[in-house]
């Protein structure tokens, strides 16, 4: 399965891109292992995650929540709007 | 109240822009003849004046998400804080000192809810929307301030989120 991945905040600063196709074996996956999987893609990635959130389309979902082909896996680190 | 966004980013442009925000606009948004007080927050870009100047600040957002949970909290004003109408903006992009990246306009039937519902909005958004800063310094240098972890159980359809 295909999912994108999209980064925000702080950790879009300095990867190669703020957005990528990720392919991922099966039809379907926890946002964990789609994490793991995007954190072999994109060194330093995966010290970056303190206090990260997920969100999948508009919605924060956690990390066991289930994943498929077509889905925009959002990683939120922490806030600082208003 | 604003009908709930569906996902759909051109329609987060009820809540957000890059354009000036107009507190006037919002404030005639929620104009309500029953309405015997109306409090208008506006939160500016400041030089903190701490170590490095600030110049500017850019704003990016998770869009669909933080149109989203401004529109919750737009309800949220309405039916946990006692007003009768709320509006909430925020500016994305480059924001200059001394210009405001979020409007918050709440009428309320008196004084003391519509205070507090525009406390409690402006407070909650700082918590749950996904907006983050970038300062820029007048050396030309950025950086980006700590920010507060979006928690589980916070709205914005959470099913159980939690951290890395």
């Amino acid at each position: 399965m295909t999912v994108t991945v999209e980064l925000h905040g702080r950790l879009a600063d300095g990867a190669p891109s703020r957005s990528w196709s990720l392919d991922i074996p099966g039809q379907s996956c926890r946002v964990e292992d789609a994490v793991r999987a995007a954190c072999a893609v994109v060194p330093g990635l995966g010290g970056g995650l303190d206090g990260i959130a997920f969100a999948v389309g508009d919605r924060l979902v956690s990390r066991s929540a289930e994943i498929v082909h077509g889905d925009v896996l959002s990683l939120l680190p922490p806030v600082s709007g208003g | 109240m604003s009908r709930p966004p569906t996902g759909g980013r051109g329609e987060a442009g009820r809540w957000l822009g890059r354009e000036s925000l107009d507190a006037g606009a919002l404030a005639r948004e929620t104009g309500d003849p029953g309405s015997g007080a109306l409090v208008t927050f506006a939160g500016t870009v400041r030089d903190d004046r701490s170590t490095r100047e600030v110049t500017a600040i850019t704003y990016t957002a998770h869009e669909p998400l933080a149109a989203r949970v401004l529109c919750e909290l737009e309800s949220e004003a309405v039916t946990a804080h006692g007003a009768m109408r709320c509006r909430v903006r925020h500016r994305l992009g480059r924001v200059p000192v001394g210009e405001a990246s979020v409007i918050v306009a709440v009428r309320a039937a008196h004084r003391g809810d519509a205070f507090a519902a525009c406390r409690a909005v402006i407070d909650a958004l700082k918590e749950r929307a996904p907006i983050w800063k970038e300062e820029h310094f007048a050396d030309g240098s950025s950086g980006r301030p700590d920010g507060v972890p979006l928690r589980e159980g916070s709205r914005a359809g959470d099913a159980g989120g939690d951290h890395a």
